[in-house]
């Protein structure tokens, strides 16, 4: 590229020099994904590199980011593509694990993008009743892990109901007691 | 900004308080999903959210895994468009 500001080095090697350090990043289950490149690269869980490793993974990262962002428009664009990248002024990591055991999803988010998120949720009554499409909708999803406390007595009675067929009787007595709690409270 | 708590009792009958961060909705698919924290903070100061579906049992909805890949995919592309807006 003749409009790169550095001409000791070739575009093609910075794309073949950014490509590498997004390839060892992936292999070593660094990042899963990078769609964004001002994001937050610290692992949320123990990284199966050593620590010298992943502070030298962490400023290869680093450099990349900044040899995009700081690229004029049109290589930038060009560095996007050719890395299949896309940069975002959001900072928003995105890297899932499953945690163990739970096999729940989680992300890392930066403080501001959590207040956005709130910001834009839908209003919390949008679960507290069943459209009629939904319904319909065919579960998939037979073990699911947990209830949310919308309708909490209907959810302990059918729960308590689950535990007394299962046999699970230490569970349905805890059931019980809490559906007992549950009604009290309407007293 | 207010914390909003909801309780969510896991199918051990365990109870535990999450703080809500968002409630999302997949219109193609028709899917809602429900994103909380359980406050718990990294060094650099993010917060793990996790993400769970709603799904329908028994009129009522209940929250379930996201299994697949894909799923899991479109849900991170749709946050990336909220905080893109």
């Amino acid at each position: 590229m003749n409009n790169y500001s550095n001409p000791l080095v070739t575009y093609d090697e910075i794309v073949e020099a950014l490509t590498a350090i997004i390839n060892y990043s992936k292999a070593n289950g660094y990042i899963e994904e990078y769609g964004f490149l001002n994001a937050k690269y610290d692992s949320i869980n123990t990284s199966p590199l050593q620590k010298e490793q992943e502070e030298a993974l962490l400023q290869a990262l680093q450099s990349l980011e900044k040899t995009i962002i700081e690229a004029n428009k049109g290589i930038r664009k060009q560095l996007e593509q050719a890395l299949e990248v896309i940069t975002s002024e959001n900072i928003f990591k995105i890297k899932s694990l499953y945690e163990q055991n739970q096999e729940l999803r989680k992300l890392s988010s930066n403080p501001d993008l959590v207040i956005k998120l709130k910001e834009m949720s839908l209003p919390l009554e949008v679960l507290n009743k069943v459209e009629k499409n939904d319904q319909t909708k065919k579960e998939t999803l037979v073990d699911d892990l947990s209830k949310i406390d919308i309708s909490k007595i209907q959810l302990i009675k059918t729960a308590l109901e689950k535990a007394r067929k299962s046999g699970n009787e230490e569970l349905a007595n805890t059931l019980e007691k809490q559906l007992l709690k549950e009604l009290e409270k309407l007293d | 900004m207010e914390k909003e708590m909801v309780r969510i009792i896991d199918q051990k009958g365990i109870e535990k308080t999450v703080e809500l961060i968002s409630i999302i909705e997949d219109k193609d698919e028709n899917n809602k999903y429900l994103v909380y924290s359980k406050d718990e903070k990294q060094k650099n100061g993010n917060l793990i959210i996790y993400v769970s579906k709603a799904v329908v049992r028994e009129n009522s909805y209940v929250l379930a895994n996201i299994e697949s890949d894909e799923e899991w995919r479109n849900i991170k592309r749709i946050l990336s468009e909220i905080v893109s807006r």
